[in-house]
């Protein structure tokens, strides 16, 4: 392995990708922010159960659910022109290529997030709604004071850990010629030959970043604990 | 009466994505049709300059490549530049992408134009409007890894296992062409993928992968980044010529680029920018 493999190349190569990873954390930054918005509107449709909006929301569900991310990109970048085009006559080929990587990405974290939340409100016993009503609280109070921080604490982990997924999951927008994180370590890598060099880099980044994270989660999650000691 | 509901559901599912999948047919047959319009091809500005979008690959050095400051580099590059400043009536938005987008892409319409050593084929003909006029040359050896005194030439692939990269490449199709022409060889022909990343030189060098079809120029840029762990046997087996290929409806830019190609090898402007880019290559680091 000694010639296919040099720390100077490691380190050669480090500086010129790395300038790439705010490219990386902005499309996984923006899709989790839209993505979110979305979620808490799929997920209150699904539990409050509103009319025809339900159904749709099922259906995008169903649809999503069982897409691979992949798939979902080359749909969205290839074939949404096409649609807005025929639908609108707007061309919008011409669109920042991070425009569809984001706009792929949020539709399919806003069908994975809007699960977890549904889960996590859903997760709140029945109970304790009752009991709000009981001492005079709105649906809304009751929502927003009594069953929203519980299922907040619910959710955090699994948000915690789409999140993380989520940011490995950037890692396929090269395939559309993005030039983020690992777009120009697959450039870089063809241009000198340093492959090893560059994924090794780009490996020790993405479990850096994806250990921070989960720390950060699982921080968050303990000062959730209500009263129980804070230990990470 | 629970049993009726549930196959009522079931059923209205199933209409509901048999009408979803119909309905996606209808969008993506029109598609087609309307390729043309939604693209960014014949897009002229208050000037009467005509926007193309062309774009060429990231990951081939020296033909295609994307430079320490993070720019487009390489012959194909040059080469288009050189032709966006013949074509006043033509301004070149240049930029780099993926094989499979690149192609995609123009098929697609969302690029006008696109080079990374495209071979003719006739299946390709029938997908691409091709360019009259060839911008790139390889010459294909039989080549073997650089410690490797068994092979010496064809004769000698005598059960070798031979890697043809991935089945939509043209080494892949030499081989076949040439298994088919020599089955008492007994060739095992494997797509590794990637016959040129660490793993697929390794493989040469170990002796796991006999042999491989390579251009000159991979060969002598293999040996140039990362010293000699290749080498080339005897004369060409092929020389191949890349093309630019056009989304539908660009036969008017195709002529005008095939031109101005024409003018660039006469004027002496084409084999200045081949030398720039293929001049390291010498006998000693291919043989």
């Amino acid at each position: 392995m000694g010639k296919y493999f040099t720390w100077e190349g490691f380190f050669k190569a480090a500086p010129l990708i790395i300038k790439y990873l705010p490219v990386t954390l902005g499309i996984t930054f923006i899709t989790l922010g839209i993505a979110t918005v979305i979620a808490v509107l799929v997920a209150a449709i699904r539990v409050y159960k509103v009319p025809v909006l339900c159904g749709i929301c099922k259906g995008y569900l169903h649809i999503i659910r069982g897409l691979p991310y992949v798939v979902l990109l080359l749909l969205v970048y290839y074939f949404l022109p096409f649609l807005v085009f025929k639908l609108f006559g707007i061309d919008i080929n011409g669109w920042d290529k991070k425009v569809f990587v984001i706009i792929a990405f949020v539709i399919h974290e806003g069908a994975y997030i809007g699960e977890i939340f549904r889960a996590a409100v859903e997760a709140v016993p029945k109970l304790q709604q009752e009991a709000a009503y009981s001492v005079g609280l709105t649906q809304y109070q009751a929502f927003f004071r009594i069953i929203l921080p519980q299922s907040v604490k619910v959710a955090i982990p699994a948000y915690g850990a789409n999140f993380v997924e989520l940011f490995h999951n950037t890692a396929i927008t090269y395939m559309i010629g993005v030039m983020d994180f690992i777009g120009r370590a697959t450039s870089l890598g063809g241009a000198s030959f340093n492959y090893i060099e560059t994924y090794l880099f780009v490996a020790v980044v993405y479990a850096a970043i994806s250990i921070a994270i989960e720390f950060l989660f699982k921080y968050v999650d303990a000062r959730y604990q209500f009263g129980a000691k804070v230990k990470v | 009466m629970k049993k009726f509901i549930t196959t009522t559901k079931i059923k209205k599912k199933g209409l509901a994505v048999i009408m979803l999948a119909v309905l996606s047919a209808g969008i993506l047959q029109g598609c087609g049709s309307n390729a043309a319009s939604a693209s960014a091809k014949g897009k002229i500005d208050q000037d009467g300059v005509v926007k193309v979008k062309f774009a060429s690959g990231t990951n081939n050095w020296p033909f295609c490549y994307v430079d320490e400051e993070g720019n487009p580099a390489g012959f194909e590059f040059d080469l288009i530049k050189e032709v966006d400043n013949l074509l006043e009536n033509y301004e070149f938005d240049i930029t780099s992408t993926e094989w499979e987008d690149l192609v995609t892409s123009v098929k697609l319409g969302k690029l006008d134009i696109a080079s990374w050593t495209i071979k003719k084929t006739p299946e390709r003909e029938k997908e691409f409007l091709f360019a009259d006029e060839w911008v790139t040359t390889q010459k294909f050896y039989l080549t073997v890894g650089a410690n490797n005194e068994e092979i010496h030439s064809t004769d000698d692939l005598q059960g070798a296992t031979v890697d043809g990269s991935h089945p939509d490449e043209y080494i892949y199709v030499l081989w076949d062409k040439y298994i088919k022409e020599h089955p008492e060889q007994n060739i095992n022909l494997i797509a590794s993928g990637n016959p040129l990343n660490d793993a697929g030189i390794e493989a040469l060098q170990n002796g796991s992968t006999d042999a491989v079809f390579m251009d000159d120029v991979t060969v002598a840029g293999q040996n140039e980044k990362r010293g000699k762990v290749l080498k080339i046997l005897g004369e060409p087996v092929s020389e191949e010529h890349g093309f630019y290929i056009y989304s539908e409806g660009n036969e008017e830019l195709k002529e005008a680029v095939d031109e101005a190609i024409i003018e660039l090898k006469e004027n002496g402007t084409y084999d200045e920018l081949y030398d720039k880019w293929f001049s390291f290559i010498t006998d000693e680091l291919i043989k």
